[in-house]
C-alpha cells in the first residue's frame, strides 16, 4: 500500500515510435515540455499582440521579463551581451516553466529527469565554447591562464582551470536536478505521513505540506533564475576573457 | 543647460573611475550572483567527479592504473576548492 516517493519521476511512453533502431517515443516528458512551449508562446502572443506606449498591465508583465534578462546579460557580460538575450531568455522562460509545471498536482516535473538538465546545460557550455572561439580566436585558451600566476606553476593551474572549466555543465545540470527532485520527494513523503499517521497525528502534516509546496515554488522560481544568471556569468568568460 | 554638462561630466568620470578599479560590471561594487549551500556542495562535488572520469579514462589510455586517477582527483579536488573560493570571495565582496 506504501507509494514509492520515486514513482513520480518515472518517463512514461505515451506513443511508442522507433525510428530505425531509435526510441523517438512520445513520453509524458515530452507532453509537459510542449505545454510549456505552448504556454510561453500563447502568453507573449496575447501580452504584445497590441502594442501600446502605455501599456496594459500583460504588456507589462512580459516587458518586465524581458527587462530583467536585459538587465542579467548587462551586468554580467556588458554591451556586448546583447546578442544573447533571446538565448538566455528561452533558456530562462522554459526552465521556468517547466518547474513550475512540475508543481501542478499529477503532472511531471520534467526538469527532475537528469537527462533534460544535462542536455540544457551541455548546450550552455557548447555556445561558451563556440562564442569563445567565434569572438576571441585562438587567444580563448587564455582563459585557462589566470593573470598574476608564477610560470612554473602554469601547469598546474592549466590542468585545474580545465577542471573546473569542464565541472561548469556537470554542476548546472545536477543542481538543477537534485533541487527539483529533492523537493518533489519531500513533498511525497511527507504526505504520505498524512495518510499513515492519521490516527496519531489527525490532520497536522497538512500545514506543512502547504508550507513545503509554497517553499517548492520559490525554488522552482529560484532555480531558473540561477540557471540563467550561471549561464551569463559563464558567457561572459566567453565573450570578455577574464 | 549646465547642470546636465556637470551631471554628464560626473558619470563619465564613475565610469573612468570603475574600469580603472576593475569594476566594469557590477552594481553596487559586487558582481551579483546568488549560490546557496547545496549549490557549493554541488560544485565541489562536481569537480572532483569531472576529475575522476577524466583519470579514469586516461588511465585507460596510458594503461597506468592508479596513477593518473589520483592525480587527476587531487586536481579535480583543488579545482573544486578554486571555484568555491571565487564564488565566496564574489558574495563577500
Amino acid at each position: 500500500m506504501a507509494n514509492n516517493p520515486l514513482d513520480q519521476f518515472l518517463v512514461k511512453k505515451l506513443v511508442t515510435i522507433n525510428l530505425d533502431g531509435f526510441d523517438v517515443s512520445f513520453t509524458n516528458s515530452s507532453v509537459y515540455m510542449l505545454l510549456a512551449g505552448f504556454i510561453i508562446l500563447s502568453y507573449f502572443y496575447f501580452a504584445l499582440r497590441v502594442e501600446q506606449i502605455v501599456p496594459s498591465r500583460l504588456q507589462v508583465s512580459a516587458e518586465m521579463i524581458y527587462n530583467m534578462v536585459t538587465g542579467m546579460l548587462n551586468q554580467s557580460v556588458g554591451q556586448s551581451g546583447r546578442k544573447f538575450v533571446p538565448f538566455i531568455f528561452t533558456l530562462f522562460m522554459f526552465v521556468l516553466l517547466c518547474n513550475l509545471l512540475g508543481m501542478i498536482p499529477y503532472s511531471f516535473a520534467v526538469t527532475s529527469n537528469i537527462v533534460v538538465t544535462f542536455g540544457l546545460a551541455i548546450m550552455v557550455f557548447f555556445a561558451v565554447l563556440i562564442c569563445g572561439f567565434i569572438i576571441n580566436g585562438i587567444s580563448f585558451f587564455s582563459v585557462f591562464l589566470p593573470k598574476g600566476m608564477p610560470s612554473w606553476l602554469a601547469p598546474l593551474m592549466i590542468l585545474i582551470e580545465l577542471c573546473a572549466f569542464l565541472a561548469r555543465p556537470v554542476s548546472l545540470s545536477i543542481r538543477l536536478a537534485a533541487n527539483i527532485i529533492a523537493g518533489h520527494i519531500l513533498i511525497k513523503v511527507i504526505a504520505g505521513f498524512c495518510v499513515s499517521f492519521i490516527i496519531f497525528f489527525k490532520f497536522v502534516p497538512i500545514p506543512l505540506i502547504v508550507i513545503l509546496i509554497g517553499f517548492e515554488i520559490f525554488v522552482a522560481i529560484l532555480q531558473a533564475y540561477i540557471f540563467a544568471i550561471l549561464s551569463c556569468v559563464y558567457l561572459n568568460d566567453a565573450v570578455n576573457l577574464h | 543647460m549646465p547642470h546636465r554638462d556637470e551631471l554628464s561630466k560626473a558619470e563619465e568620470r564613475l565610469r573612468q573611475l570603475k574600469l580603472q578599479h576593475g569594476l566594469a560590471n557590477t552594481k553596487n561594487g559586487k558582481k551579483v550572483v546568488s549560490i546557496d549551500a547545496l549549490s557549493i556542495a554541488i560544485d565541489l562535488v562536481s569537480s572532483i567527479m569531472v576529475g575522476l572520469v577524466i583519470g579514469y579514462w586516461l588511465d585507460k589510455f596510458f594503461d597506468s592504473k592508479p596513477i593518473c586517477i589520483i592525480i587527476f582527483v587531487l586536481v579535480g579536488s583543488l579545482a573544486g576548492a578554486k571555484i568555491i573560493w571565487q564564488k565566496l570571495n564574489i558574495k563577500n565582496r
